[in-house]
């Protein structure tokens, strides 16, 4: 799968942390609710317009499996002729810290978060990060992210800094964490590619249990605020049986004549 | 004006993509394969499609969202 996403430009976004791509992804797939669900997925043309695929809820929708998905990828991308581009890719990163940490720690992976506070500094941190982003032995091993202000990090522990790179391990539910190295603004490309890849290395992904996962959060109440309402019905009708934030279905409501 | 919702959250959603995640655990630290590098903002990963010519691979999943996760645990391990 990751071989032939190779020759895609892979977009992950999150569902309902922006209305103007939540327009976006209507506009690709809505459910029998007519309403934006949770997933959304599809491939399409370079122009981001025309589908490539039938839209659904996910790949498994669509294609069954991995090895069938891989398969048609590989078709459709031999039909288009790529080119390298003018210019540098853009830092593959997620809209925000929050969510960068979110993402991160669902995957498993370290986040490297650009601090800096002026547009010219930070457009230079992603001026030698993003080429690497893609490169053999980075590629997707790390998350990525941009603060201007620090304030935003107030719920990550360790040193920081006001310009360069903080590699930042995401904590159990993604809303916490540990700056795990600082490197400086001012590396070469080939320091900063070193040491991203000898933490890479270095770093053990946390295994989890995704039943286990869900029960720990429930049990201490972890909360997620979207953006914008959520519009899934299975999901809101989830939240409205349980109640935000409690984790534990209510008791059952004993009728009159019960014994 | 944003709106926001409180919204039970498993903060582990985006599991719905996990099958075609980043790299396998058993290749992190080893280098050997090449994960996949995912564009988090949509207009950048617009702007890379038209300035490569590449096609796209688009997917969205909420991070409140557990059904997503067990959907994609499933394909995973091959039950479908």
């Amino acid at each position: 799968m990751a071989e032939a996403a190779q020759d895609f430009v892979c977009i992950r976004l999150a569902t309902y942390e922006d209305a103007e791509e939540a327009e976006f992804l209507k506009e690709i797939f809505v459910g029998r609710s007519g309403e934006l669900e949770n997933t959304v997925f599809c491939l399409l043309a370079p122009d981001g317009r025309q589908q490539l695929s039938r839209p659904g809820r996910g790949p498994h929708f669509t294609f069954g499996s991995p090895g069938s998905m891989a398969r048609e990828m590989k078709q459709i991308a031999n039909r288009y002729e790529t080119q390298d581009g003018d210019g540098i890719p853009k830092l593959p990163q997620m809209k925000n810290f929050r969510l960068g940490l979110n993402v991160a720690e669902c995957d498993a992976l370290p986040l490297v978060v650009c601090v800096a506070t002026g547009d010219h500094n930070m457009q230079s941190l992603h001026d030698s990060l993003a080429p690497l982003a893609f490169q053999d032995q980075l590629a997707g091993r790390f998350g990525y992210a941009s603060v201007k202000d620090l304030s935003e990090m107030e719920s990550i522990d360790g040193k920081k800094t006001e310009y360069g790179f903080l590699i930042v391990e995401p904590g159990e539910f993604g809303t916490k964490g540990i700056v795990r190295q600082t490197i400086s603004g001012d590396v070469s490309s080939d320091d900063l590619a070193g040491q991203l890849i000898a933490f890479a290395n270095e770093f053990r992904r946390r295994d989890k249990d995704h039943h286990d996962h869900v029960r720990t959060g429930k049990e201490n109440g972890v909360d997620w605020e979207t953006e914008i309402p959520v519009t899934d019905p299975m999901s809101n009708a989830a939240r409205d049986r349980r109640g935000p934030g409690k984790g534990k279905r209510p008791p059952r409501r004993r009728k009159r004549g019960d014994r | 004006m944003k709106k926001k919702s409180m919204v039970h959250v498993f903060l582990c959603a985006l599991l719905a993509t996990s099958w075609l995640t980043v790299l396998p655990p058993s290749a992190a630290g080893q280098g050997l394969k090449k994960g996949i590098t995912w564009y988090g903002v949509l207009q950048d990963g617009l702007d890379e499609a038209r300035r490569t010519g590449k096609p796209i691979l688009l997917t969205s999943a909420a991070p409140q969202c557990q059904a997503c996760g067990d959907r994609a645990s499933k394909i995973r391990t091959g039950v479908s």
